[in-house]
């Protein structure tokens, strides 16, 4: 019971608040119950009310829309609105982090960097990398065999959160081996044709517009045999891992995020988004369709998080 | 193939072009293990073979994740191939001699492991790594299921039909011959690895002569075991019914 009663809040918080207003609306027009969501409950047809009442009374007009966390907004707004979200986390983003992981993040990074064997001659683009974390990693991992002839570049649209790399490059002794520019996934602007060995973006994806555009441009930067990888959240291969999970994540770090940053409702985003994004299979056929060959899909924590990989051959 | 060939020089044209048409479908992973097979003598099983590989094949260095395990994958599918080829070179071997002389089991099994070594030969200087790389106990449980099939092919090829117990046993044999006959080969100094193939011959001769023994033992022990649990049951019906 539980269970289901935290399962069910899973819409997010924003939305129950604006769902309990319409509820009474529901009620006073008394019409009969419509379920186009199949959740089979007066819960889901509340959600669904709301949603369009929402949608209803900010535009007239049918407009492309995309998902932001739980809610459709207009495809032109959702970067915008990305880019606050990253302005109010990019101090704590990686303190948050840890928290919000129990610092499984850095066993799913270190996996990821193991994964890549990056090489000295290895040119690497850290796509939507902005505190850097991914690309200290592989600094770190190579000091081993020696060091990067070329810097590693670190994109990322937001400002802030590069503002906060390139601080924490300058504490690391890292200056002179990343580089860190504004540049988005969907664009690649500063990057040229076939100039990349590897690709990497690390919880990024989820935050694309249009993740289809940028597997393309992906697929343009990388070079003959160079690797797309991934990091990502994904869909819980087990049933009760997965309700576990849902519970954990829409009721504890939301308030986390609250109490550590002061800002709820970026959280409440960034868990709302988790959901909305594609699953392993889903993605992995996106990549196919994409371009890109030999596709590998791992596992990570039971599908909490999944590393994909792809070849430009 | 050459009867089509005397009737109508077109067909076998066309057959031969779909089959090179088969042939260049190889997947990228095989042509990535040739590719990195060529390197191995030189820089052994390692992630270095496999960077190189990449630009052998004018790929980036970044594609030597292509083989994802890394070197252990390289091992493994290595084996795999050398296993494949193996089996079907002694498919056909056999098939032509069971026609003309006969075949007798200890010539085919001595053979599967003659020319598994045969095929493993370029690498023998670095076979030892591949060795220790095979028995690390993440590795072990994939390195004996492609040994296990190896011996299970030759048995079959062999003409092996046994379905009882007997089966497990004859080929967990094969395998402890076939891997202490790698050993050898390994550390063997004699022209052409002679003492090595005396050593398969040797093996193999006392696996098959002894198998009779073995045989006859099971059985006796089976009996044995039969009369325990005949005894047992007939002491405990007794006691039950009070003496």
């Amino acid at each position: 019971m539980t269970l289901s009663l935290l399962t069910n809040s899973r819409r997010g918080v924003s939305l129950f608040q604006s769902a309990s207003r319409s509820l009474s609306r529901t009620v006073q027009k008394n019409q009969p119950d419509r379920d186009p969501t199949g959740n089979g409950g007066i819960g889901g047809s509340m959600v669904n009310e709301a949603e369009h009442s929402q949608t209803n009374g900010r535009r007239t007009e049918q407009v492309e829309t995309t998902h932001f966390g739980f809610q459709d907004i207009p495809v032109n707004e959702k970067s915008d609105r990305v880019r606050g979200v990253f302005a109010n986390v990019a101090e704590n983003y990686d303190l948050m982090n840890d928290l919000m992981s129990g610092g499984m993040h850095r066993r799913w990074k270190a996996s990821f960097v193991k994964s890549l064997g990056a090489t000295p001659d290895m040119k690497i683009i850290d796509v939507a990398g902005g505190t850097g974390d991914i690309s200290f990693r592989i600094l770190d991992d190579i000091k081993q065999i020696g060091a990067l002839e070329s810097p590693i570049k670190v994109l990322d649209p937001s400002v802030p959160m590069l503002e906060v790399g390139r601080r924490r490059a300058s504490e690391l002794n890292y200056a002179g081996q990343v580089e860190f520019e504004i540049d988005d996934a969907e664009e690649l602007s500063t990057v040229a044709d076939d100039s990349v060995d590897a690709y990497l973006i690390s919880f990024g994806m989820r935050n694309v517009t249009n993740p289809a555009k940028a597997l393309q441009q992906a697929l343009r930067v990388l070079r003959r045999g160079g690797r797309f990888m991934m990091l990502e959240f994904a869909k819980v291969d087990n049933p009760i891992g997965e309700q576990l999970y849902d519970a954990y994540s829409v009721n504890l770090i939301p308030s986390m995020g609250e109490a550590v940053t002061g800002d709820r409702a970026s959280y409440t985003y960034l868990v709302e988004s988790i959901r909305r994004f594609p699953g392993q299979e889903e993605f992995g056929a996106m990549m196919e369709e994409a371009g890109f060959r030999s596709v590998q899909k791992e596992n990570l924590s039971f599908g909490v998080v999944c590393q994909y990989s792809g070849f430009k051959l | 193939m050459s009867l089509i060939g005397l009737r109508t020089g077109r067909i076998i044209n066309s057959l031969s072009s779909s089959w090179r048409g088969l042939s260049t479908k190889v997947s990228i992973e095989d042509e990535f293990l040739t590719a990195a097979l060529k390197r191995v003598p030189e820089l052994g099983w390692t992630q270095a073979c496999l960077v190189q590989a990449a630009k052998d094949l004018n790929l980036s260095p970044a594609a030597h994740g292509l083989f994802p395990g890394g070197e252990v994958e390289l091992v493994h599918r290595f084996v795999k191939r050398s296993h494949q080829e193996t089996a079907s070179t002694l498919r056909k071997s056999t098939k032509k001699k069971d026609k003309e002389e006969g075949l007798r089991t200890e010539d085919v099994l001595a053979e599967g492991l003659k020319a598994r070594l045969k095929i493993l030969l370029p690498y023998r200087d670095r076979w030892h790594e591949a060795v220790a790389l095979q028995a690390f106990p993440q590795n072990a449980k994939e390195s004996l299921q492609h040994d296990l099939s190896f011996v299970d092919e030759i048995w079959n090829t062999a003409g092996d039909d046994s379905v009882d117990e007997a089966w497990y046993a004859k080929r967990v044999a094969l395998l402890t011959a076939m891997k202490s006959s790698e050993l050898t080969w390994i550390r063997d100094d004699t022209e052409e690895q002679i003492a090595t193939n005396e050593f398969i011959e040797r093996t193999i001769k006392s696996l098959v002569f002894g198998w009779k023994q073995i045989h006859d033992h099971l059985e006796s022990t089976k009996a044995m075991l039969l009369t325990i649990r005949s005894t047992a049951s007939s002491l405990l019906r007794s006691y039950q019914n009070g003496y």
